[in-house]
């Protein structure tokens, strides 16, 4: 499953998602989920996704209850219930059998987004420990100072912005010197920029593919 | 005379894209570490990128973009109940940001304070938050009492809570945030009488105190273009032969790298090997040379089986190299490193500069260095610079710069030990 | 005035951090922490300003038992200034930012909070930037701040992590020199730091942690001196003893020193 390229994955969740919509069949929905719960076998990361699936599953039934509570029929509540984990989880699967830099790749090359937004994400993504640290760096430097977290939720919240204030500042200061960096770095004048990361579709690809939408056709077809 | 590079078109302003990014950054490690009231808390996400936006004020197609990001981004690091809802909602939520801020829509003041934070931050969370919830009705059939007594007064709630956020951190942030951008023309910075001429291969070290202007200097050299910064008059640079004044920015940063003082900032992508190929891959080099180069240098630096590694585990010694091995990578004939050892151990800067000395050794790099602690450099460097208000006091070898810092008091506290020494008792038997 | 006996810590079973820790600080002094890095130096210092509780040992500041102080109580006793200011600053202007810590401390009016910000800041040469926004201060200035800032609260001991890196070499000069003037008037001065230049010239006691053991306590001069004790403890030397060494001269603590010896000394010539 690793192997497949980016988009194929894409499309494929995209697919799953827009059969589960085709049909108003509760056991066409269970099938469907049962394919994703067969790719999970197919994943390196298992013991992550299968966590994933868990957490999801419990949002269904929570969303279930709630449904049946306001008063909706059992199977209406049924079936938005599957669909919600059927989505969630084929966007699981999706990101956890793909590098980012894959998943950017193929959004600029196959999705005609442009450049600069790909590459926001997979910055946003690196800078996220960073700052998770600084967070709690910030949080024990004003703690020496005497900041503590106490009191109402409201006056917590507030009182965090001791936190927040000087992480924010530290990268208004720092977005100054990315800025001159990346324009260094021939980021705004690169007209043919290549990519390293794997974005061609193989047999594998179209094989996959051409296997989901049978198998989703034939479902919606038999239920 | 002004220089060539001053009169050549300036280029894309790409701050919009770096401010966006590191506050949505924040904004995702908010929600997960602030503190909350039952789960609900700020949607940081918005409030960050709502700021981004009404620092920057870009376009409406930008905002477009802007909410993209934080929507792909928000689908990618949580685990969403319903992920694609945030695709519609937050594009949706940054074009209207982006459409109002630019024309200052919601530019209202009471007694000369601003509440466009408020409003737009309130507004943004209103149209991102409510879309989101609308969608997740619709899509997954919820009754209409949860839509309307539980989902849209939380979204309200949330919006109320963001603006307040917004309103606090917009004015400081803005302040900060055009101190260089909005420079008036008395106020820009220049460099005067700078006569340099350096051969291929030579070790320069520049030095003088902050704010002398080691920086601009720097960064004029390697081709950056700064909104602060006038021009370098009465001077003339020349490096490996090229006349830096008289060559257009595009030509310099092709054969020159400079790692900045700032060199976590450099860094951009998540692992190793992909911020080598970031460069190259911008250069439009094929995937085969690419991978071989990426190979070449990681080796050279000594980074080579951290190949597959997070940047952010790196320790920061690690990350400078890393920061020169991308700059190797374009095969830069003259690498600048701004205050390379400014905040690493001792041992990490004796390392850093063995590894300069065997970079200029090996490839015949120039290599231009700016430090305030002359004791790393001094085994190594061929050439100096005294800079002092914007304009070389000196240029020569060490000894006689050294010398000349002592005699004219010009920095004389970055003299080292055993050289002041030795001046002051050559001073006392005159 | 400080006294830490006994201290230990550890992550886990496997990995001990700290071990045996026993030190005091007096009052007056300058005592420097030294030791390379992975040697506890950290963990110590997160445990003296109740970031880190002890897992063994106790703290006794003034008599008082502090071994389970957090950080936030510990504040008004310790001033920690964190190595680098940008992490702490977050306040509009210079005088908030510098009024903070005194203010969170119980029975202190908001009018008392600004006299003694006042004071601090004039304390360390930042007068007349009270309404700057802090951002926009120098990298030294921003220093200064953060030592301001923890001087306002008035606390015993100040605790000063690598209070000079990164700064510019003139910076650096009046940064000791604040501190110098600070400790003549009465302050406790703990630093952090790995410059043995600036521990042999200003400090009068260190200890220096190897492998989480206390590798030295007592006075830098007799730790420099004997060069095999300094380098088994992973640290340089000074580089005044150093240079004393190589010209044959006594051991010297400042560069006027070995001037001085090298001036009287027969035969010197440039």
């Amino acid at each position: 499953m690793h192997n497949l390229a980016a988009v194929t994955k894409i499309l494929l969740a995209v697919l799953l998602s827009i059969a589960s919509f085709l049909t108003n069949s509760v056991s066409a929905l269970v099938v469907f989920f049962s394919l994703e719960c067969i790719c999970v076998f197919f994943l390196k990361k298992r013991g992550i996704a299968a966590k994933a699936f868990m957490i999801m599953m419990i949002f269904s039934f929570v969303l279930y209850g709630i449904q049946i509570l306001c008063g909706t029929a059992y199977s209406l509540a049924a079936l938005s219930a599957i669909r919600m984990a059927i989505m969630a989880d084929s966007i699981i699967l999706m990101l956890l059998s793909t590098a980012t830099q894959q998943i950017t790749a193929a959004l600029v090359q196959q999705c005609y987004l442009s450049y600069n937004y790909a590459f926001m994400v997979t910055a946003v993504l690196r800078f996220v420990p960073d700052f998770l640290e600084e967070s709690r760096s910030v949080r024990e430097a004003q703690a020496c100072r005497g900041y503590r977290s106490n009191g109402n939720p409201l006056r917590r919240m507030m009182a965090y912005m001791m936190v927040i204030k000087p992480m924010v500042f530290h990268a208004i200061s720092r977005s100054q010197n990315m800025a001159v960096s990346l324009e260094l770095r021939g980021f705004s004048t690169a007209h043919n920029r290549t990519f390293v990361a794997e974005t061609h579709l193989g047999m594998m690809d179209y094989v996959v593919f051409a296997f989901f939408i049978i198998v989703c056709g034939m479902v919606i077809k038999i239920f | 005379m002004k220089s060539i590079r001053f009169c050549e078109e300036k280029s894309e302003d790409l701050r919009w894209l770096t401010i966006t990014t590191l506050l949505l950054a924040i904004g995702v490690i908010l929600r997960m570490v602030s503190p909350n009231i039952g789960g609900i808390s700020l949607n940081w996400n918005i409030v960050m990128y709502t700021l981004a936006i009404m620092l920057c004020r870009p376009t409406p197609k930008q905002g477009l973009g802007i909410g993209f990001v934080s929507g792909l981004v928000a689908t990618m690091s949580s685990k969403a109940a319903l992920p694609y809802a945030n695709l519609v909602s937050d594009p949706l939520a940054g074009l209207v940001c982006a459409t109002l801020a630019s024309k200052y829509l919601l530019d209202f003041k009471i007694r000369k304070v601003s509440l466009e934070p408020v409003l737009l931050v309130f507004l943004t969370t209103f149209v991102s938050g409510g879309s989101f919830v609308l969608i997740t009705k619709v899509i997954l059939s919820l009754p209409m009492q949860v839509f309307l007594y539980a989902m849209m007064p939380a979204v309200l709630l949330v919006a109320l809570l963001g603006s307040i956020a917004g309103q606090i951190l917009y004015r400081p942030a803005n302040k900060i945030f055009n101190a260089t951008a909005n420079v008036s023309a008395e106020n820009k910075y220049s460099l005067k009488d700078i006569q340099m001429r350096v051969e291929k291969g030579a070790f320069v070290v520049i030095t003088g105190v902050n704010g002398a202007g080691k920086t601009s200097l720097l960064q004029t050299i390697a081709g950056a273009n700064m909104n602060y910064f006038d021009d370098v008059y009465n001077s003339t640079i020349h490096i490996n032969g090229i006349d830096v004044l008289q060559t257009k920015r595009g030509e310099l940063k092709k054969r020159i790298g400079m790692v900045m003082a700032d060199y976590e900032g450099q860094l951009v992508t998540e692992c190793v090997s992909d911020e080598i190929d970031f460069s190259l891959e911008n250069a439009g080099l094929s995937i085969e040379k690419i991978l071989q180069r990426r190979d070449d240098v990681l080796q050279m630096v000594g980074l080579k089986d951290m190949a597959g590694k997070k940047i952010a585990v790196l320790s920061g010694g690690q990350k400078q190299r890393l920061a020169i091995a991308v700059m190797l990578a374009l095969h830069a004939e003259i690498l600048i490193l701004d205050e390379p050892v400014a905040a690493i151990d001792p041992e990490g800067a004796a390392e850093i500069y063995h590894l300069l000395q065997k970079i200029r050794e090996s490839y015949h790099t120039t290599i231009i260095v700016s430090e305030h602690d002359l004791k790393y450099v001094m085994p190594y460097a061929t050439q100096m610079i005294v800079m002092e208000d914007g304009r070389m006091k000196k240029a020569g070898s060490i000894k006689e710069c050294l010398k000349y810092m002592y005699d004219e008091n010009i920095y004389p506290e970055a003299i080292p030990l055993k050289t002041k020494i030795y001046l002051k008792l050559g001073e006392s038997l005159c | 005035m400080l006294k830490l006996m006994n201290i230990a810590y550890s992550y886990d079973k496997d990995h001990q951090v700290l071990r045996n820790i026993d030190f005091s600080v007096e009052k007056g002094e300058i005592m420097a922490i030294a030791g390379r890095n992975g040697s506890g130096k950290t963990t110590l210092t997160r445990i003296i300003i109740g970031l880190v509780l002890a897992k063994q040992g106790k703290i006794e500041l003034d008599g008082e038992d502090v071994t389970s102080t957090k950080a936030y109580d510990m504040a008004r006793k310790i001033g920690y200034v964190f190595q680098n200011p940008d992490r702490q600053l977050f306040a509009n202007t210079v005088i908030e930012e510098t009024m903070y810590a005194s203010q969170q401390q119980p029975g202190c009016t908001k009018e008392k909070a600004c006299i003694q910000a006042r004071e601090a800041l004039h304390d360390v040469g930042l007068e007349g930037v009270e309404n700057k926004s802090p951002q926009l201060l120098s990298r030294g200035e921003k220093q200064r701040l953060a030592i301001a800032s923890a001087l306002a609260a008035k606390p015993e001991i100040l605790l000063l992590d690598e209070p000079t890196s990164g700064q510019d070499c003139r910076e650096r000069t009046h940064l000791l020199r604040l501190i110098r003037r600070l400790n003549h008037e009465g302050m406790t001065i703990i630093l952090v730091t790995h410059d043995m230049d600036i521990i042999e010239e200003h400090a009068n006691h260190i200890i220096v942690l190897k492998d989480g053991l206390l590798g030295f306590n007592g006075i830098p001069t007799d730790l420099f001196s004997d060069e095999e004790l300094t380098v088994s403890l992973g640290l340089e030397l000074p580089e005044t003893i150093s240079m004393s060494k190589e010209m044959g001269i006594p051991l010297c603590r400042s560069a006027a020193e070995i001037y001085e010896n090298l001036k009287r000394r027969p035969g010197t010539h440039a």
